[in-house]
């Protein structure tokens, strides 16, 4: 039984469906990355999550318990959002006790004046202040307790709002693109604190992200949502190695796979610059298939090397890897292939070269964009 | 280096503008220069803006002592202040509703909200006089201020105000555990400082400065407010005595003026209503 699901939420308004059919489980102290590109649900999946909004059908478990009709308050998730949502007329430590003030006290102890007189509420109020703290030190933002949020930084803001949320000790905590708005060496800074942050606490999570290297970089599933649906929800290792999905294996990866129009010949195999690259796709001869092939698993040989002919058409320096784009016959777009530095110190635009496709390295989808399935390699050789 | 040409764009836009306050201003300073002004002078064919004798305390305590001045500046706080507060308890929850809670009359009510914009008192004065009339609630401070209760400018207004409030606030005070009234007392109001100021400067300003309604509900001195009081003072006079009723315009007028000159800052800062940065 998983420690937090959502299953079978659709959603539409009118006509239009936002959310079709999606499921998505939490194992306990698990956390899960919501993908996908802006427009494709999962903001609205995870404002259903938290009783923001309510699903057309399906249903939302806390463990065994169905929480689908409860309101928000009651569910005991946390949320963090994109714009941090603090309150801007309070103090970084008001922001933080608003959730334990709502909880713990009661509505007239919370009353402006008259609640000083009630009964419980100075030690109530010392427990909650105590534990404000606790929650802040372990932050590092304890020192910034008495500013107010229009004078912190966006780092600090972030802090005050994750804060805000671990307070109460969630059931679940959820992640509306928290880092979006933070500059890129603090996003990459902060993707570790956050990850740190859930391995201490061990609260299932589910994080929201257009970013994939985000999603994958750290998450211990990955759901890639497109359309309303959730086309693969895996692993990262699975979701990059073995897309079911053409919009997946596109829409994952930096630089984008490279994907090739080609058809199916004689036994399954595929031809492409000269040679089978794929063996054994199942279906008719004929068929047209489209090849995806990583750019890390492409090599660059010497030109008059057995292989494709290419000639390089760009190439961009990154540091640690050269991205070398090239110009290929029957290849719209040509082949982009990351290659090591060291690799194209005497190439130029212009140059010739040879590719090599890596043995296995092609993923085979069909029209439909669904992996198309290969018969097994050793029931091949068997046959040969 | 300084700029000191004396036919600057600056210092031409400046004597545009100050010439333009001025006009505007004469009334004002010229009211102020007849309350210092004893009657002969003022009826006197030499036109002097700084009075010869200065009359001015002998003005002012005629106004004082012909009419309840006292009774009358109450009766013009009571008003401004009943209107005012309920104005804001029902505008705010309403204007909150509309802006961010979805529901089926939304758009009914909107149409409502602007129809009302568009109908003045005067339109509704009558039926109004004859239901007070009726319930026998003529000559009270009920009758001066219950017809101003429901501001639909007012809702209009915080409507403008909250939409520009971010949404994921309101999400984020759901989660926290805060009820929809907890949000508008807890999270919308002390955040609405700038629009709660800006409509407090509209209700006041028109209902202190307000003759035709006070004029139709009133008939005594005892709940007069400032400007019908100014009324009967005229006419208890005889209409003469321009250095006393001109004193009395001056009390009258000067708790706006002094509110405004001490509160300019965050008046502007209302009235142009700087967004919320968060």
């Amino acid at each position: 039984m998983s420690a937090f699901a959502l299953r079978n939420i659709s959603k539409s308004y009118g006509t239009n469906s936002i959310l079709n059919d999606v499921s998505i489980e939490a194992e306990a102290g698990e956390f899960i990355a919501l993908v996908g590109p802006s427009g494709c649900g999962k903001s609205t999946l995870l404002r259903i999550a938290a009783g923001l909004d309510h699903g057309d059908a399906g249903s939302i478990w806390m463990g065994d318990r169905e929480i689908t009709a409860e309101h928000p308050a009651d569910r005991n998730v946390a949320m963090v959002f994109q714009s941090y949502a603090l309150y801007p007329h309070l103090t970084a430590e008001q922001n933080i006790a608003v959730p334990l003030a709502m909880r713990n006290l009661s509505t007239l102890q919370r009353m402006p004046f008259l609640g000083r007189f009630m009964a419980g509420r100075s030690t109530t109020q010392a427990a909650i202040k105590q534990q404000v703290l606790a929650t802040a030190t372990s932050l590092k933002i304890d020192h910034l307790l008495d500013r107010k949020p229009g004078q912190m930084s966006g780092g600090q803001r972030q802090r005050v709002a994750l804060a805000r949320a671990l307070v109460r000790q969630p059931g679940v905590f959820l992640m509306d693109e928290p880092l979006s708005n933070l500059d890129a060496n603090l996003r990459v800074h902060t993707r570790a604190e956050i990850v740190d942050l859930h391995r201490r606490t061990g609260v299932p999570t589910i994080y929201v992200t257009h970013d994939q290297s985000e999603a994958l970089s750290m998450a211990d599933r990955v759901a890639v949502m497109m359309g309303g649906r959730v086309l693969q929800f895996a692993p990262p290792a699975e979701i990059y190695d073995n897309p079911r999905h053409i919009e997946v294996a596109k829409f994952v990866g930096s630089p984008r796979i490279n994907i090739i129009n080609a058809t199916t010949s004689d036994d399954g195999a595929v031809f492409f610059g000269g040679k089978a690259v794929v063996n054994g796709v199942t279906g008719p001869v004929g068929t047209l298939v489209q090849l995806g092939i990583r750019p890390e698993r492409i090599k660059l040989k010497p030109h008059g090397a057995k292989g494709i002919a290419a000639t390089v058409s760009r190439l961009e320096f990154l540091g640690s890897e050269v991205l070398v784009t090239t110009e290929v016959d029957g290849v719209e777009d040509g082949l982009v292939v990351k290659a090591a530095p060291v690799d194209v110190v005497h190439l130029s635009a212009g140059a010739p070269v040879t590719l090599v496709i890596d043995k296995d390295a092609c993923l085979v989808f069909g029209q439909d964009g669904l992996r198309v399935p290969l018969r097994a390699p050793a029931k091949v050789s068997v046959d040969a | 280096m300084r700029n000191t040409a004396l036919f600057s764009m600056r210092n031409l836009r400046l004597g545009i503008l100050s010439a333009g306050a001025l006009v505007f201003l004469a009334p004002y300073i010229w009211m102020i220069s007849t309350a210092a002004k004893s009657r002969e002078e003022i009826f006197s064919s030499s036109l002097t803006l700084l009075p010869q004798h200065w009359a001015l305390w002998e003005n002012l305590a005629k106004a004082f002592t012909r009419v309840p001045m006292g009774q009358l500046l109450l009766n013009g706080l009571i008003v401004c202040g009943l209107i005012f507060f309920f104005q804001v308890v029902i505008a705010i929850p309403c204007a909150y509703a509309m802006a961010k809670l979805k529901f089926r009359a939304a758009q009914t009510m909107m149409t409502l909200v602007m129809l009302g914009l568009l109908i003045p008192i005067h339109a509704t004065a009558l039926p109004i006089y004859v239901a007070l009339n009726k319930a026998g609630m003529l000559n009270s401070y009920f009758a001066l201020s219950a017809p101003f209760f429901i501001s639909v400018f007012g809702i209009f207004l915080f409507l403008q105000f909250f939409r520009a409030m971010p949404d994921d606030l309101i999400s984020a005070a759901r989660l926290d555990g805060m009820s929809e009234l907890a949000i508008v007392n807890r999270v919308i109001v002390p955040n609405a400082w700038p629009a709660v100021t800006a409509f407090a400067i509209f209700s006041v300003v028109a209902h202190w400065n307000d003759l035709f309604w006070p004029l139709i509900v009133i008939t005594g001195t005892e709940r007069a407010t400032p400007p019908l009081g100014l009324l009967f003072f005229r006419a208890a006079e005889a209409g003469d005595d321009y250095g006393a009723l001109m004193a009395a315009t001056l009390i009258i007028t000067l708790p706006l003026v002094a509110a405004f000159l001490l509160a300019q800052r965050r008046f502007i800062e209302g009235i142009t209503l700087t967004g919320l940065k968060g």
